[in-house]
């Protein structure tokens, strides 16, 4: 441990049960206290289910109230511009900047045009941390041609944290009851929002249900500042005939998230833009196979496993999973890379690698 | 189509062939008799066009504002201050149950509004002449299409 830098503080936007930000900068802070590290986390606001959940309000430290001292370094988790992100350009404290990336704001120009304006102003304003950050960080090479692109020459990619939890927790037996019964369910998990297209992963159940009428297909995710979005695709369902077979199921509790990967006969996604890909690594993970459009990052946590399609056809996608369902040989293989690849995400792998780079960093600082 | 599904479909294991996949893909599609050319409706309004719009600038401009505008009708609770703890919690829950019933009341005004929205986005992308750049394009994919299909006829 570098005598300079004793406390390394990671400060967060919106702390939010599920959110992937929030769940890493718990187990970051855990691992940073046992390399000998003061760590707190800062946050801005945080969500009224935190407060009286698994993460008390009481443990996250409102970042008006904290001053740098000397030994002090800054882990900034970056998505948007956020007056918590200004504020920490305004300390001009040592930082390391963790750049989750930023999504397209054109996928939310007519959903949230506030929204829009912050992820454009964030985009815009990513170079301006530059004077003070001693390491950049992205989540993939896809998001580090971004950092190196505003001017951070000296970045690396260290993968999102990814807790293995999911593959010991007991899945919730009412839901497994209560799904398991022969019909093909399909999965996707992730935040409802234009950019990943839950849309169409409609319009592959569509022609999914040609194939199998009773095939289902789990949308799980928040709906957090989505309800127009979310509105539209039920409306989009009914249209398509197929509000039987399509499960919005909102937040989930842990339990919940793992009996759906559990009934789950496949993951597919649409999405068209991903910083990383979390529930990607827990579908290799938990042994289901996963075809996935071939966007942003995702070719890259893939790393060449599963099934990737370069552009979207809907029932060229149902095809494909129709023969992952019909074919276990085919099944079997594609699993089997998957959950080879799933170990580069093992967390006491990126845990390594976060402290390896952490230490370069602060040694650097002299 | 083969080849344009072996292009498609990305299989980096060598253990899998990807044509054989391929094959069977393009296969089932005509044994399901499954439809490729449905139309799905998009959430994003079609609202500008650059060159050749049959309607005035400042038709598109009101459509995009009215676009950006028909979901943000719900109601935030704002902090709500008192020198008594007690009090301001009971005003909070007040502003929380208000909030709730309001929200539900907009939650439908964005619908009914995002639905008028569509049917007047769709009714001007009608009356709009068809983007010649596009028109181009998909005719020229046609053509491939079809000049494909014809080597693959001659391979056989």
């Amino acid at each position: 441990m570098s005598r300079q830098i004793r406390a390394i503080h990671q400060v967060i936007d919106n702390a939010a049960p599920g959110n992937s930000i929030s769940n890493e900068a718990w187990a970051l802070r855990a691992a940073l206290r046992a390399w000998g590290y003061r760590s707190e986390i800062l946050s801005g606001p945080v969500a009224p289910a935190l407060s009286g959940g698994a993460r008390p309000l009481g443990r996250y430290r409102p970042l008006g109230r904290y001053r740098p001292r000397g030994g002090d370094l800054l882990l900034l988790h970056y998505s948007a511009a956020s007056p918590l992100a200004d504020r920490v350009r305004e300390m001009g404290a040592p930082l390391v900047l963790v750049y989750h990336n930023v999504t397209p704001h054109r996928y939310f120009a007519q959903l949230d045009p506030e929204h829009a304006r912050r992820l454009e102003r964030g985009r815009a304003e990513l170079p301006s941390f530059r004077a003070q950050t001693l390491l950049a960080l992205a989540r993939s090479q896809f998001s580090r041609r971004e950092l190196v692109a505003a001017g951070y020459d000296d970045s690396a990619v260290v993968p999102l944290l990814v807790p293995e939890q999911l593959s010991r927790i007991e899945a919730d037996p009412a839901l497994l009851a209560r799904f398991a019964d022969g019909a093909t369910n399909l999965l996707f998990v992730g935040r409802l929002a234009p950019n990943k297209r839950q849309e169409d992963l409609l319009k592959v159940l569509y022609y999914y249900r040609q194939i199998e009428p009773q095939a289902r297909l789990f949308l799980v995710g928040s709906w957090s500042g989505a309800r127009r979005y979310v509105d539209w695709l039920q409306d989009l369902a009914r249209f398509l005939g197929l509000s039987q077979g399509l499960h919005l199921t909102g937040h989930v509790e842990l339990a919940q998230l793992a009996a759906y990967y559990r009934l789950a006969h496949a993951y597919v996604s649409m999405s068209e833009h991903e910083g990383f890909g979390i529930p990607l690594v827990e579908a290799m993970r938990l042994g289901l196979p996963v075809v996935a459009y071939a966007a942003a990052a995702v070719p890259e946590t893939m790393g060449g496993a599963g099934i990737l399609v370069r552009e979207k056809r809907s029932a060229v996608v149902a095809e494909l999973l129709h023969l992952l369902r019909t074919d276990a040989a085919l099944r079997e293989r594609i699993v089997e890379q998957q959950r080879q690849q799933a170990r580069a995400f093992a967390p006491d792998v990126v845990l390594r690698r976060w402290r390896q780079l952490l230490e370069a960093a602060i040694e650097k600082l002299g | 189509m083969n080849d344009e599904l072996t292009a498609l479909i990305q299989i980096d294991d060598e253990g899998i062939d990807g044509a054989e996949v391929a094959r069977r893909v393009k296969e089932n599609l005509a044994a399901h008799g499954l439809d490729e050319d449905v139309e799905f409706p998009q959430f994003d309004l079609v609202l500008r066009r650059e060159e050749g719009a049959l309607f005035p600038p400042a038709l598109y401009h009101e459509l995009q504002r009215a676009a950006e505008a028909r979901g943000a009708v719900r109601v935030a609770v704002q902090p709500v201050d008192s020198l008594l703890p007690l009090l301001a919690r009971l005003k909070r829950a007040l502003h929380e149950l208000v909030a709730f019933y309001v929200n539900q009341l907009a939650d439908q005004q964005a619908r009914v509004n995002d639905a008028f929205l569509r049917v007047l986005a769709g009714v001007v992308q009608r009356m709009e002449p068809p983007d010649p750049e596009l028109q181009a394009l998909r005719q020229e994919v046609a053509e491939l299409r079809a000049r494909l299909e014809q080597l693959e006829g001659k391979e056989r």
